[in-house]
């Protein structure tokens, strides 16, 4: 198991975030580690309703939603990767 | 018969080019810190400066301004007025002296290349006057702040801060060392002392020098005043470069030093300026927003005198419009949310009154920077003052060296620019920050943001402690925490719904 | 550090609480300001391909003359901008008064054809040469090691600024009273063209290019700046005593009060670089004033034979006095 830091911007927070994940980790797990710094202290959730969903950041956002148990490695992130963290 | 008038005798003290023998041109004049643009001697021969000083008259004018500054700070110190003063007001001291001092004594080297550099001798005198101007704002703006290490040790920072590898003082240095301290004498010129002296610092002085009359800190105003009184000289210097760069066939060079330099210091300059005018000042005591301020004094300014020198404005101003309405916001949330990683208390400042005047001076702010503080306000008036502490890191732009946010709320604006080059990750707040990366790589790429030194062992292990002791938090002196102690929240108990 | 209690105010910046008593105001002001010299490697932001990061790593921090705190050094006249103004303030009163008190008595009418050759040959033109004092000083501020060595180039540069500013002024007031004799016109061929110029120019074009902090405060302030001072401020203006150009010769000792103010705070860094720097700057700097004395020599040789038939005894007396300055400083040359 090995770390990979990842650029969050979870979805109507004002900042983003450095988030150390592990390359094991499903997506559910990366946003809900994203979301663990910034929701309660700066931000709400989206919507509680939802599950937050993860996909890399693209200039138009239209990159795939990845699947909720899609792993880091799997997915291939790298260090400094930037992610979404949204509710569709 | 009485002396002669300074205009006598004014044009010989500046024929003083020569052609060298003994060595080469190019090397009395290497083009990294003289001039890279390839302007004829002769070209540079014709700068001329409109606002003219003798040294006689500089020293007599020098000595009496100094005179009244530190009469009228001698006088106030007797006054105890910082001694009850508004923490918050206190808290802009810190922040601006620890910015500010090392930094204006910085721009004597700067000023210094040119009157060995420049090829133009009327240019090399003016320089030297700069530099002994510069020479003094270091010098003044450390010796008012000494008093107030006895009251605060914050204040230490006056002197420290560029020390340290604060997250702050690395935002305003690696600024600074970009547009005036490594540049060649010419570019020097368009960026300190046009771009940044002439376009950006009237908002400080005029803006804080009103601001803090109106606080009845006269020693502070008066001050700033004084030291704006030098900068229209020296600043002036950056002007008949353009003109002559222009008539040379480089307006383009000229034009891209100006827009790299103009962004540059603003992203620092509004958190200087804008999250006090907007949030600290007691709103009674407010002369106009941030945002009145800069459309007055910055940009109606700045575009005419880019207008009259023969530039445009830069490419991405829309987006320096947008981030006039943004930025400082962004940053009195996050530094505050991050307020133990500075050497100053910022205040939230956000009662229901204030938060109507921004709503009015920015609309749409409830929407957006207000949800931030909805949750922090939720937090304080529910007995969760520990979770206004901000856990984790930001993202940290690598050009800027701000945290890299945008409105939130009911929009989601934040996001990270990125670039890649030669295998890494470079990460940006904005499209301009990262075109500026763009603009010369080689001088950018091996720079390492505190996040960047969190993974490459220089801060190891990067825990919260480690980082903000690497930061010279909680070493120089504690860190920041909220200058009221919260007690801005209390107006949300008078009136509930205004929380909401 | 660690056992301080950081909620207690200071008494002093906390890098002077350690020297445990009220610090003067200079040391307030000037001491420790420079946030370059922090990284050797890297003093500035700007990456290693940064062309000037590459000048400071190397003609600054990799500098043979070595010392573990050049922050240390203290200007003996302890001198900041206020007072520096004060005092420049009462000096340019004074020159004011020279002035106008000579123009009053209608002095340069007064001079002789001798006297006007002089001036027009050897102190009109002499704007040219306090001006590359003027430069190479501000190169040494912005190459300085530390806050309270580069303010003291600072003040020195503005000297020469004020003295190219009087220069001036000296060249229009003759140029109004002798209009045909080559005032504000030949001064720049004069210092290109004169032998008796080459040698100081020479010696300025070098010193400008010596790109090592240490070696131009070496050879500016150990050899130029003398060299100038003995040959022009001194028995330059002895001459003109002579010959009864007073009022040239009160602006040369005027001139001289501020070269004297430079040779305090030379000497003190001299000392300091000796007497706690590496053990090695010695014989460093005996061997810069091996290559630069000659052309400090030189100048003065071309120089004064010049100025008339006395000229040999006043160049063996420049030349000697200069190398006593350098001997006080406990450099045999």
């Amino acid at each position: 198991m090995s770390n990979v830091a990842v650029l969050s911007r979870l979805q109507f927070d004002a900042h983003t975030r450095v988030i150390d994940v592990d390359d094991g980790f499903t997506m559910d797990q990366v946003a809900a580690a994203c979301a663990a710094p910034a929701v309660g202290y700066q931000t709400s959730h989206p919507d509680p309703s939802k599950p937050l969903r993860v996909r890399r950041t693209t200039d138009d956002d239209t990159a795939p939603t990845l699947p909720r148990d899609l792993t880091v490695k799997a997915a291939g992130f790298t260090h400094f990767e930037c992610i979404d963290v949204f509710v569709e | 018969m009485a002396l002669l008038d300074r205009s006598a005798w004014y044009n010989i003290a500046r024929s003083t080019n020569w052609t060298p023998k003994y060595v080469p041109e190019s090397e009395l004049f290497p083009k990294d810190q003289s001039d890279p643009y390839g302007i004829p001697t002769a070209e540079w021969e014709t700068f001329d400066e409109p606002y003219k000083v003798s040294y006689r008259e500089y020293v007599s004018v020098q000595r009496e301004k100094d005179a009244g500054a530190y009469s009228v700070k001698a006088a106030l110190m007797r006054s105890n007025y910082y001694e009850n003063a508004d923490p918050a007001y206190l808290s802009l001291l810190k922040m601006h002296y620890g910015a500010i001092a090392l930094s204006e004594y910085a721009a004597c080297q700067s000023d210094a290349r040119m009157t060995r550099f420049s090829k133009a001798p009327s240019m090399r005198n003016m320089a030297t006057f700069g530099m002994l101007d510069e020479l003094r704002h270091g010098q003044i703006q450390l010796y008012f702040p000494h008093q107030l290490v006895t009251l605060d040790r914050q204040f230490d920072w006056a002197h420290e801060a560029h020390h340290t590898r604060n997250w702050a003082t690395l935002a305003g240095r690696h600024a600074l060392d970009d547009v005036m301290m490594t540049r060649d004498a010419m570019t020097t010129s368009l960026m300190l002392n046009f771009a940044f002296e002439t376009g950006l610092t009237n908002v400080q002085m005029i803006g804080l020098s009103a601001d803090a009359a109106n606080m009845g800190d006269y020693t502070f105003s008066n001050l700033i005043t004084s030291i704006q009184s030098d900068e229209a000289r020296h600043a002036q210097i950056g002007t008949p470069v353009i003109e002559i760069m222009i008539r040379n066939g480089k307006k383009a060079e000229a034009q891209q030093a100006v827009d790299v330099a103009f962004w540059r210091i603003w992203r620092v300059f509004a958190l200087l300026t804008g999250i006090p005018m907007d949030y600290w000042f007691p709103l009674e005591k407010r002369d106009r927003s941030f945002k009145e301020y800069m459309h007055e004094f910055v940009i109606t300014q700045f575009e005419r005198q880019l207008r009259d020198v023969g530039l445009e404005r830069p490419w991405y101003w829309e987006h320096f419009l947008d981030d006039i309405e943004t930025h400082h916001h962004c940053q009195q949330a996050g530094i505050w949310s991050w307020r133990n990683t500075v050497w100053w208390n910022p205040t939230g400042g956000l009662g229901p009154a204030e938060r109507d005047w921004l709503e009015q001076k920015y609309p749409g702010w409830n929407a957006t920077h207000g949800k931030y503080w909805d949750v922090i306000i939720d937090n304080l008036r529910n007995g969760r003052p520990e979770k206004t502490e901000a856990v984790g890191m930001p993202a940290i732009c690598n050009m800027c060296q701000i945290p890299i946010s945008n409105k939130g709320g009911t929009v989601w604006k934040a996001r990270i620019y990125q670039r890649e080059y030669e295998g890494r990750r470079y990460n940006f707040c904005t499209l301009v920050c990262r075109w500026v990366f763009d603009t010369d790589p080689v001088r950018y790429k091996d720079w390492d943001t505190i996040v960047d030194r969190m993974y490459n062992g220089q801060i190891s292990p990067p825990t919260a402690e480690n980082i903000l002791r690497y930061m010279g938090s909680g070493v120089v002196s504690k860190g920041g925490r909220d200058a009221h102690d919260y007690a801005w929240v209390k107006g949300y108990d008078r009136s509930p719904q205004a929380a909401e | 550090m660690a056992s301080e209690d950081l909620s207690k105010p200071l008494k002093t910046w906390s890098h002077l609480v350690r020297n445990k008593r009220r610090p003067t105001e200079y040391e307030i002001v000037s001491t420790n300001m420079l946030w370059s010299t922090g990284d050797q490697k890297a003093p500035w932001a700007m990456g290693p391909g940064t062309p000037m990061t590459q000048w400071y790593v190397k003609y600054r921090n990799q500098s043979p003359l070595k010392h573990a705190d050049w922050d240390g050094f203290r200007d003996p006249d302890q001198l900041v901008y206020r007072t520096y103004n004060m005092i420049q303030d009462g000096q340019e009163s004074f020159v004011d008064a020279l002035l106008e008190d000579h123009s009053r008595n209608q002095h340069d009418l007064g001079l002789s054809p001798a006297s006007l050759e002089l001036l027009a040959h050897f102190y009109t033109p002499a704007r040219y040469v306090i001006h590359t004092v003027q430069m190479a000083s501000a190169y040494l501020v912005t190459m300085a090691p530390a806050s309270t060595i580069e303010n003291c180039f600072i003040f020195q540069s503005a000297d020469q600024l004020r003295w190219v500013s009087r220069i001036a002024y000296r060249t229009a007031e003759l140029k109004m009273t002798h209009p045909h004799a080559g005032f504000d016109r030949d001064e720049r061929g004069h210092w290109e063209n004169d032998a008796a110029w080459q040698g100081f120019r020479e010696l300025m074009e070098k010193t400008l290019v010596a790109w090592d902090w240490a070696e131009q405060f070496v050879a500016l302030n150990l050899v130029a700046k003398p060299a100038i001072d003995e040959a022009l401020l001194r028995q330059f203006a002895n001459l003109c005593r002579r010959q009864g150009d007073t009022l040239t010769a009160l602006l040369l000792d005027a001139q001289m009060t501020d070269s004297a103010r430079s040779r305090r705070w030379t000497t003190a860094l001299i000392e300091y670089a000796l007497k706690s720097g590496d053990p090695g700057n010695r014989a460093l700097i005996e061997r810069w004033l091996a290559e630069w004395v000659p052309l400090g020599d030189a100048a003065i040789e071309a120089f004064c034979p010049a100025l008339g038939p006395e000229g040999a005894s006043l160049s063996a007396a420049a030349k000697a006095e200069a190398a006593k300055f350098r001997a006080g400083l406990g450099f045999g040359q």
